[in-house]
């Protein structure tokens, strides 16, 4: 039995899940834009800092409640793996209708970490996303990504490292 | 979390009891496994009475309790108390600024979902990226290059008179080089063949898919669904078995219920012809544009008759249709060309072998007559539906792969063996035919021995009697095509 | 659920093709179909905007676009801002 710590991403479909993956561990997945595609679970190695993480792409979820076989999956990874951090990615455009998941997250317990996705779209559309307030707000670290370019995702392994820290 | 406010109070009282009770480590905070206990979830609340049998009863007395104060579902009013929240806090850190025109993206995606001009484009991406694309440059002019050019000229003659110098005996020599040889069709049908078909094939898929065109096709396409027992979501599964079947099938899992995942599997295996399978059989009618349209309207009207009975004979209501539409976008080369890649990767990985394999069957059916046994029985289903006795061994090629049978269609083609009237009773009968190996295999795998072998049972029998039917029909109405 | 102005509000299948609103409430006794639009974040309060009524009903929420049947669309009561 080793002990590498797990990083688990979950998020709704289409938010860019599959490639904030790649970005962190290099493995190329298939990529897919279409809601429910991503069936199997998909893992990978990431070295963050100093630390070696092994890293989860969890099927596509809308709620902890789940709906579908892919919800079912996600969930039961996020109880049964004991993720020491939990990457929430999200539409930055649909933070209003995103956020409940983020708190059904934290409400379980979970070392939750909220990536703020396809956040050049939101700017594009004329959304501005106070960052720190929102930090304030949930209590949790927060990042602004966008993971087809790459940018913010430094950001992001900062904001997991200091949070794998402090746990 | 949103904490209890106005409507919270005899939720949260409910909550912080169940809480108290639960003993078990569930993974997760007791208070959200007490919140999911209240939305009754199935899988949570088994997980519990296993736990903490004890405590159980006095938990689901308090769940009903509970019910009884409200008139939603508790799942409701949680997702409500959640919902402000979120509102509350998205109020706070968002300051807005939303343009108003339409953007470009925004004014093609509304003309996609609009059926006057969806339809239409629906028409052209089939017709360029299958017809065009897969049909004539994948199955046309790369099979002709690779078979005529690489294969027959250079592959084949070297390969034959090497294994004519290495091996003395011709037994032997046969399996790797003679008419059904691992080499001389095996891998030439493998390669020559399938490997271009397919491979465009999953580059116009991951072209569209990459675009954001299937839920649009998905909302164009729902109300026909429903028909057939299924909802728009199906259509990704049956568009992708149009490149696999095999594949299209294990992706049916992400369709919400079994009935819709039992009809789709039935229809994949039986209407919908794989790339391979398509490629072929437009190689097929080629030059016969009437009996490409008798084909597509027969196996059409199969399909959705098949669907409609499906429909109407398994037990279970009709599915609900709702779907993200995510914003249209540029694919991107690099994306398309990994996805393509690993695609194709899976498609050989899964299917070489099985040609391989399929070879050396034939091979030792031949040698110890029971290929010739089968042959023979398989005439008279074959001579039923008006074709040629010759055409049996297509027939029987088809039971190891579907596309290998229409292949060896093709190769009677060439020879001048069939009339118009039989290419079409062939394609059809063909197309509908038996699911390959791999596509049986894995019906079996995600629908169980029962089901996998009722499908291809009624599949065996069914795709003849149309067979038979549509000869009979264009006979006695006198039509030769 | 307090309903105010009775003549505001419209189930989703009776707007016109680009008419706004918020989601005044959810209204079904299939709680299936309830778990469904409640995943798709189809709650009180937000905004949406109907883009197209046939073949599917299809809307904008917030910043996303969704589609659905009709059965799911006549759940949806919106207030009509004006």
């Amino acid at each position: 039995m080793s002990f590498i710590k797990k990083i688990a991403i979950v998020g709704s479909p289409n938010v860019g899940k599959s490639l904030l993956f790649n970005r962190l561990t290099g493995i190329y997945a298939v990529v897919s834009n279409y809601p429910g595609t991503t069936v199997d679970v998909t893992r990978g190695k990431a070295k963050i800092g100093e630390e070696e993480y092994e890293v989860i792409d969890t099927p596509g979820m809308y709620s902890l409640l789940p709906i579908t076989e892919e919800e079912r999956v996600a969930r039961k990874i996020l109880r049964e793996e004991k993720p020491s951090v939990v990457i929430h990615i999200i539409d930055a455009k649909n933070l209003e209708r995103m956020l409940p998941l983020t708190f059904q997250l934290i409400e379980a317990g979970l070392p939750v970490v909220l990536a703020l996705n396809i956040i050049d779209e939101a700017e594009k559309i004329g959304l501005a996303i106070d960052l720190p307030l929102l930090e304030k707000e949930l209590k949790i670290p927060v990042a602004g990504t966008v993971s087809t370019t790459g940018r913010g995702i430094d950001a992001l392994k900062g904001r997991i490292k200091e949070y794998a820290r402090s746990r | 979390m949103p904490e209890a406010d106005d409507t919270g109070d005899i939720l949260e009282i409910s909550l912080e009891r169940i809480e108290n009770l639960l003993k078990g480590d569930y993974g997760i905070s007791r208070r959200s496994v007490g919140l999911l206990l209240l939305q009754e979830d199935r899988e949570i609340i088994t997980l519990v009475k296993n736990h903490e049998p004890e405590s159980f009863n006095r938990i689901k007395e308090i769940i009903d309790r509970t019910k009884t104060h409200y008139r939603e579902p508790l799942s409701y009013i949680i997702a409500l108390d959640r919902q402000q929240e979120a509102s509350r806090i998205a109020g706070e850190v968002i300051a807005h600024a939303p343009k108003t025109s339409l953007s470009l993206k925004e004014k093609i995606s509304r003309m996609m979902i609009n059926p006057i001009s969806g339809i239409p484009i629906m028409l052209l991406i089939l017709y360029y990226g299958i017809y065009k694309f897969v049909g004539e440059f994948g199955a046309g002019t790369v099979v002709d290059f690779i078979e005529t050019d690489i294969f027959e000229k250079i592959i084949n003659p070297r390969v034959t008179q090497l294994f004519a110098s290495v091996i003395p005996w011709q037994v032997f020599r046969e399996l790797f080089v003679g008419e059904y040889g691992v080499i001389t069709l095996g891998v030439r049908y493998a390669v020559a063949l399938i490997l271009p078909i397919v491979t465009t094939f999953f580059i116009a898929f991951a072209v569209i898919e990459d675009t954001g065109y299937l839920p649009r096709l998905a909302l164009l396409i729902d109300r026909v669904f429903k028909k057939i027992g299924l909802s728009g979501r199906a259509v990704i599964p049956m568009v992708l078995g149009l490149g696999c079947d095999t594949m299209a099938t294990m992706v049916t899992r992400t369709l919400p219920t079994i009935r819709e995942r039992v009809i789709a599997t039935i229809l994949l295996a039986l209407a919908i012809p794989c790339s391979a399978q398509l490629g072929v059989i437009l190689a097929l009618l080629e030059g016969h544009s009437l009996g490409l349209w008798v084909w597509l309207g027969v196996v059409g009207l199969v399909f959705l008759l098949v669907g409609f009975l499906s429909s109407k004979i398994l037990p279970g209501g009709s599915p609900s249709f709702y779907m993200e539409i995510p914003p249209l976008r540029l694919p991107k080369l690099s994306n398309v060309f990994i996805k393509t890649a690993t695609r194709v990767k899976w498609y050989f990985t899964e299917i070489f072998p099985m040609f391989i394999f399929a070879s050396v069957l034939i091979w030792a059916g031949q040698l110890t007559g029971l290929f010739g046994l089968f042959t023979n029985i398989l005439e008279y289903p074959v001579r039923w539906i008006g074709l040629p006795d010759k055409a049996a061994v297509a027939f029987l090629f088809g039971f190891f792969r579907r596309d290998y049978g229409a292949a060896g269609l093709y190769d009677l083609k060439k020879a001048g063996l069939f009339s118009g009237n039989q290419l079409v009773v062939a394609a059809i009968t063909l197309t509908l035919f038996l699911p390959c190996i791999a596509q049986f295999l894995m019906n079996v795998k995600e629908r169980g021995w029962k089901t996998g072998l009722a499908i291809s049972v009624f599949i065996l029998f069914f795709s003849f009697s149309v067979g038979f039917a549509v000869n009979l029909l264009l006979n006695i109405m006198g039509i030769s095509l | 659920m307090q309903i105010k102005d009775i003549a505001e509000i419209l189930p989703l299948v009776e707007l016109k093709c680009g008419q706004k609103g918020k989601i005044a409430s959810v209204h079904t006794k299939n709680h299936e179909a309830l778990k469904k639009l409640m995943a798709m974040g189809i709650l009180p309060g937000i905004k949406i905007n109907l883009i197209q009524k046939f073949p599917s009903y299809v809307f904008q929420l917030g910043q996303s676009q969704y589609a659905v049947d009709k059965e799911l669309a006549e759940c949806i009561l919106v207030r009509i801002s004006t």
